[in-house]
């Protein structure tokens, strides 16, 4: 009887070693997995995307826009203090737009997830919060009696707001996507989408989002450049 | 040769077991802090390493060949113990593990914190095959001696 139980201690001892080795090995295998699918790279090449370059040129036709505007050679109807007002936003915005995170992307062959996601926080930080929001923003609200802070731009102000509020929804969603890499199984086609995939993928939404945005600086810009060139 | 890959993984399963524990007691410290919670009530987690490391002192002590030279369970104890060491080790270093760097810890805990309760399960297993191993039928412990008296 003793010699049976010890028998079958044996035996149980053998089975418990056996399943931690398999549950082991499949959490160790899992785990290498996992730590290679986050360390793939993709690879960029900013020459051939015109979404960067357009960009660029957007924000350099922003600078160019403001630059000539002398407040002592203007004679419009529309307040000096409004338009130093505008001129200022718009360069604090095309500061915001070069920062340095967008800037190097151009010297990168490759991007990493680390890099997707330090692009789409810099676009939340500097252009989202710095520019768009801080700057644009409060133009498009109405004040108690209906009117607006710089009330020649009332033609702009509900597709400035629209458009900023879209962008705030969206920008949250990417950075969401990636953010929460940290959870470990077998990548299936499905979650491979929403891995590897959709920060390559975010990265290029992100771009697009700067496009946008550039567009709404531009388009002020164009408006502005139009009313002190009477 | 089989004698020499015995002996290193005898001993790597005790170098292991500290990397391991040190690790997972420098995550807990930091996790728990952050949730101002008291350390003590994680013993839940640190319990399994407590109990094997009892049993290994007892293997050790008791000169128990019947595990000592069990070279899958070795092996097994190796594969554990690394796992929870580089799990540990990605949860502090890896820096592509996004939420590590969002708390000012630079540890990524909502990783850490799903494998915990793999890990206690596996330590669990171990231990249970520890005590499994320890008893031995005379006959059999005899044969084991001999054999390696041979050797």
């Amino acid at each position: 009887m003793k010699n049976l139980l010890l028998e079958y201690m044996k035996i149980i001892g053998y089975t418990v070693t056996g399943l931690v080795f398999a549950y082991v090995s499949f959490y160790l295998i899992l785990n290498l997995y996992h730590s290679m699918e986050l360390s793939r790279k993709i690879s960029i090449n900013l020459d051939e995307d015109s979404t960067y370059s357009n960009v660029i040129n957007k924000i350099d036709k922003v600078t160019e826009n403001i630059s000539n505007f002398n407040s002592g050679d203007y004679h419009g109807n529309i307040p000096v203090g409004d338009l130093l007002t505008l001129k200022g936003k718009l360069e604090i915005c095309t500061r915001q737009f070069k920062n340095d995170t967008f800037i190097q992307l151009k010297d990168k062959s490759e991007l990493g997830i680390k890099d997707i996601y330090s692009f789409a926080t810099s676009f939340q930080g500097f252009v989202l919060n710095g520019c768009l929001i801080q700057q644009f923003y409060d133009l498009s609200v109405e004040k108690e009696d209906g009117s607006l802070p710089i009330e020649s731009i009332r033609n702009f102000a509900p597709f400035l707001k629209t458009d900023i509020e879209l962008m705030i929804a969206s920008s949250e969603n990417t950075i969401s996507n990636i953010n929460y890499n940290n959870i470990y199984y077998f990548t299936t086609d499905h979650t491979n989408d929403t891995l590897f995939n959709k920060s390559a993928h975010n990265f290029y939404k992100t771009l697009t989002y700067y496009d946008k945005a550039a567009d709404m600086a531009l388009e002020l810009s164009n408006w502005f450049q139009n009313e002190v060139s009477r | 040769m089989k004698n020499i890959l015995n002996m290193l993984f005898c001993i790597l399963k005790y170098l292991l077991l500290i990397v391991a524990f040190v690790s997972t007691l420098y995550i807990m410290v930091f996790m728990f802090q952050r949730l101002d919670k008291d350390l003590l009530q994680s013993y839940r987690v640190f319990l399994p390493y407590l109990l094997l490391f009892i049993l290994f002192c007892v293997n050790l002590v008791a000169r128990q060949k019947s595990v000592t030279h069990n070279i899958f369970y070795n092996i097994c104890c190796c594969l554990v113990l690394a796992t929870i060491a580089y799990c540990g080790y990605r949860a502090i270093f890896d820096d592509n593990l996004l939420l590590s760097g969002k708390t000012s810890y630079g540890i990524d805990f909502d990783y850490y914190n799903d494998f915990i309760a793999p890990m206690e399960v596996m330590l669990y297993g171990l231990c249970i095959a520890n005590v499994c191993f320890m008893f031995k039928k005379k006959k059999e412990k005899q044969n084991i001696e001999n054999e390696l008296v041979k050797k």
